[in-house]
């Protein structure tokens, strides 16, 4: 089969997938619906796979398989085609895309069996998964743009899935339009690109890129800004993160899915597509950088606070895609990828763990009721476990190789510093922390769970996808293996082979010292392995210690538990100021202005006409004279 | 005859009869009896007839009489009617003003 | 040769003049009646002068003769008083209707008496019309609408003693 059959299937069949079950909505049959989604799901993988395998074979200068379906817009000079690119970056994309969405869709067949619309629910799910597919696939910026609004839109209906509570379907919306925000960013960033090379084609753009010179470098950097704005408002970072706590709202799959693995990397994966680019803007990867690291440490402290298992596990999203954008920031592009995969890994299944651990427990969500559930949930607690080793950075496991490249290069790296390694270092430390509490509440300790609540162990269709996730948390990493552990084992760094070709090199990146490189890592494992113990000590050995600590710093605690009131501030001046101003434009503009203007226009017309019935007095020698005077006036007209 | 001056050509009779016909338009406007505007009516007419006899014996063209026999003919007619509506309206009104016609107004 | 005595032209129609404004301004519709008369007999005695014999006749025989009589008939079944004020509106308005009749006056005889002033200031033809050119016309040129008046004189009859009727009177008898 042709490649563009198959790359054809791939796209399609997610939205076949949606078309029957949306067609079926009322159906209230959940293995069927649910069936159907995973198998769409599952040949999208399948494709991937081959497409995969195909690329294999494919002569290293030129691994990519381009096909162009039509031609989809031509105004005058500008033509933009709807065509997709299977390269080595969206291979990779889409390989974690479509594998780790087949899990989560099986998944679901298990957590929405009580609900009552499950048909919709994978309904959306296809829809996602279409969507998310045209966004790592496509060939320009247009038809990821489409994507990206898709998944948004998508985001938005899956959230807000059980609609008929208003605080729920509120934060689907507070999503979308947050999304919408930084989609502004977005197009102006796409505007300014395709100002300055004529094109939306990657390859164009790129290929342009080898020669910098001739490009105005201040509206590179300008667009290069603008499209990190669209980055922070899908990847939920400074200061457009809000939604994505509030997206836990939405069915624990939803969560993994989307919030963990696949929308909110795609800020990441826009930025590395177009990294010759964003090299060239030295001023916006600064930026990317410092927010990145920001928001890995800030929302690393509100973890710690944080009561519900499903906002702790957002937080700590918020928190990795952080890191991410921080080796972005840095020019460690091929480390953002592989954090990127191996988060989608252990978050997925942490998000997918607590699905089960919520349904155990019979929709209760907080840790403080939870507690020694590993003896009624011993799959769940060791896939579980399996996930928060690999987080908090246990050497050999799959986050360990992904999270210390970053540290690595956000030292190492001519655009890197000292102070990012330094939050880096720190936010390490707060994620050990908090994943270990939210082990120690959940699954360690004393049981808290009330005597009603029976909680016993998820069905299979539930279990394997954890089973599978947490068999990758672990052995993933091992595909990018740095140097100076791989020397010793005689393991390359296939990761760094596979991209070499993509993934430009930062200007000035110097040979990597062996001491300094371990020196790090052992400096990671050591901050990750005291707060790891801490955080046992604090919430198994000693119970009563985190309360004293927390009335010693009761002001401080307030703040970082209130989410930094930064909701509250964008209610009060952002909101708030909008709203005012809108209904000012209304009261003065519309109703003062407008529909006055309307009204004096017709009372008008109805005094002049009203003027002019005087002149129908019924008197018939008026009516004469009028004839008259109208008769000496023409002949006037026309002779004199 | 004795042979004066002839100096009477066809632009005195336009004279005279335009001085009829706005005398006429000016009772119609004028005055307040109904019958009295229709006889300023066929003073109007009858300046038009001088005006088609004077234009009639200038060319020599028979025409212009003819025109004047129809002339006749329907002003006749019409002030027969005009004047059997006046009658209807008298029985109901009692009176020929002109002002008790005004249903009409605006 | 049109001879045309100035005097007599001159005296006719200052008395035409005359009369007609007697018809407009008189108080008592009857007078106003009278005066009418004058005015076509004087009319009459134009069209003598210009050698319109046949149309001078039926002047005389149809509007002072027919017309007027109607006229005088109808008022003197109406017997209305003598009105208080006999000029509709105030005196204002009837400056300015004057002024307008004035106005359109000049409009009338202005173009057209000084574009024919301008030309031959004597009478084109020789030769009147005499009443066999009259009929000649009239049987020949103008026989369709003869008819069309015959019949137009046959619907005014009709119309008009169905409108003088007293209608009211007789379908109260009726309904009584």
């Amino acid at each position: 089969m042709s490649n563009e059959i198959i790359l054809g299937i791939l796209l399609l069949s997610p939205i076949l997938g949606f078309l029957f079950n949306g067609f079926r909505f009322r159906s209230q049959n959940n293995t069927l619906a649910g069936t159907v989604a995973t198998l769409a799901a599952g040949v999208s993988f399948l494709c991937a796979s081959v497409l995969f395998f195909r690329l294999l074979d494919l002569p290293k200068e030129s691994r990519e398989i381009f096909v162009s379906y039509f031609s989809w817009i031509e105004i005058g000079s500008a033509k933009v085609s709807a065509s997709f690119m299977f390269d080595e970056l969206s291979a990779v994309m889409s390989l974690i895309v479509t594998g780790v969405g087949s899990l989560i869709h099986l998944f679901s067949i298990g957590y929405m069996a009580h609900d009552d619309r499950p048909s919709k629910f994978f309904a959306y799910l296809n829809l996602f998964l279409a969507n998310m597919l045209l966004l790592v696939l496509g060939s320009n910026l247009l038809v990821m743009f489409v994507g990206w609004e898709g998944v948004g839109y998508c985001s938005y209906l899956l959230i807000g899935f059980w609609f008929k509570d208003e605080a729920k379907a509120a934060a689907g919306l507070k999503a979308f339009i947050t999304n919408r925000i930084g989609d502004a960013g977005l197009l102006l960033g796409m505007f300014a690109l395709f100002a300055i090379f004529g094109t939306f084609e990657f390859q164009e753009i790129n290929a342009r890129m080898l020669d910098v010179a001739g490009i105005p470098l201040a509206l590179l950097t300008a667009g290069t800004l603008l499209l990190f704005v669209g980055a922070t408002g899908k990847s939920a970072q400074l200061p457009l993160y809000v939604w994505l706590p509030d997206a836990m709202a939405g069915p624990t799959p939803v969560s993994a899915l989307i919030h963990a693995a696949t929308m909110v990397t795609a800020g990441v994966y826009m930025i590395v597509r177009l990294n010759p680019v964003f090299l060239a803007t030295p001023a916006t990867m600064h930026v990317i950088a410092i927010i990145g690291a920001l928001t890995a440490v800030m929302a690393a402290t509100i973890g710690l606070t944080q009561w519900d298992i499903k906002k702790i596990l957002a937080y700590s999203t918020v928190s990795q895609l952080g890191y991410m954008f921080l080796a972005v920031g840095v020019g460690a592009f091929g480390a953002a990828i592989f954090h990127l995969m191996t988060h989608a890994f252990f978050k997925a299944l942490m998000f997918l763990g607590s699905g089960s651990v919520i349904h155990a427990m019979h929709e209760e969500q907080d840790v403080r009721k939870m507690g020694g559930l590993k003896k009624q949930l011993p799959i769940t607690h060791l896939t579980f476990a399996m996930g928060w080793l690999a987080i908090i950075g246990t050497p050999l496991f799959s986050g360990f190789f992904s999270k210390d490249e970053i540290l690595w290069m956000s030292w190492h790296s001519p655009r890197g510093h000292f102070l990012l390694w330094l939050a880096g270092i720190i936010g390490a430390g707060f994620t050990a922390f908090y994943m270990t509490r939210l082990m120690a509440l959940t699954f360690w300790g004393k049981s808290r769970v009330p005597k009603e609540t029976h909680p016993h162990e998820s069905p299979a269709v539930m279990t394997v996808p954890l089973i599978v996730l947490g068999t990758l948390s672990v052995i993933g990493g091992y595909i990018g293996v740095p140097h100076i552990l791989g020397h010793a084992l005689h393991i390359p760094n296939f990761w760094e082979t596979w991209f070499e070709r993509k993934l430009m090199v930062v200007p000035g990146l110097g040979e990597a010292s062996a001491f300094e490189e371990s020196l790090l890592m052992l400096i990671s494992i050591a901050v990750a392995g005291a707060a790891a113990t801490l955080a046992y000590i604090f919430y198994i050995k000693e119970p009563s210690k985190p309360q004293e600590v927390v009335s010693k710093i009761k002001g401080l605690y307030t703040l970082v538990y209130n989410k930094y009131f930064v909701d509250e501030i964008y209610q009060k001046f952002v909101i708030n100021g909008l709203v005012n101003l809108s209904k000012a434009f209304w009261l003065y503009m519309d109703v003062g202005f407008i529909d006055k203007m309307t009204y004096k226009v017709s009372d008008f017309v109805e005094s002049a006409a009203g003027g002019l019935r005087e002149l129908q007095t019924g008197n018939m020698q008026r009516y004469a004279l009028y004839i008259v005077v109208g008769f000496v006036a023409l002949v006037s007209i026309v002779f004199f | 005859m004795p042979n004066i001056m002839n100096s009477i050509a066809l632009n005195h009779f336009i004279i005279l009869a335009s001085i009829l016909f706005c005398i006429g338009m000016l009772g119609v406007l004028i005055r307040k009896n109904v019958v009295v505007m229709l006889m300023s009516i066929e003073l109007m007419l009858n300046a038009v007839n001088l005006i088609f006899v004077a234009f009639s014996r200038y060319y020599g063209d028979a025409s212009g009489q003819v025109i004047v026999f129809f002339v006749m003919a329907i002003a006749a007619a019409e002030a027969a009617i005009g004047l059997a509506i006046i009658m209807a309206v008298f029985r109901k009104f009692r009176g020929v003003e002109i002002k008790l016609f005004e249903n009409l107004k605006g | 040769m049109l001879e045309l005595f100035p005097l007599t032209f001159y005296a006719i129609s200052a008395a035409m003049i005359l009369s007609a404004l007697g018809v407009i301004l008189m108080a008592s519709p009857i007078f106003s009646a009278l005066c009418l008369a004058a005015t076509m007999t004087l009319l009459a005695a134009m069209f003598f002068m210009l050698e319109a014999y046949f149309v001078a006749a039926i002047q005389l025989t149809v509007y002072a003769g027919a017309v007027v009589v109607l006229f005088v008939i109808v008022l003197m079944i109406f017997d209305l008083k003598k009105e208080k004020q006999s000029f509709s509106g105030n005196w204002a308005i009837n400056i300015a209707k004057i002024g307008i009749s004035v106005a359109s006056f000049l409009i009338l005889a202005v173009p057209l008496g000084y574009v024919l002033a301008r030309a031959n200031p004597g009478w084109l033809q020789d030769r009147a019309p005499v009443s066999k050119d009259l009929a000649l016309s009239l049987f020949g040129k103008y026989l369709f609408t003869f008819e069309i008046v015959g019949a137009l004189l046959l619907v005014v009859l009709i119309g008009s003693v169905t409108l003088a009727k007293s209608k009211g009177g007789t379908h109260a008898e009726h309904h009584e």
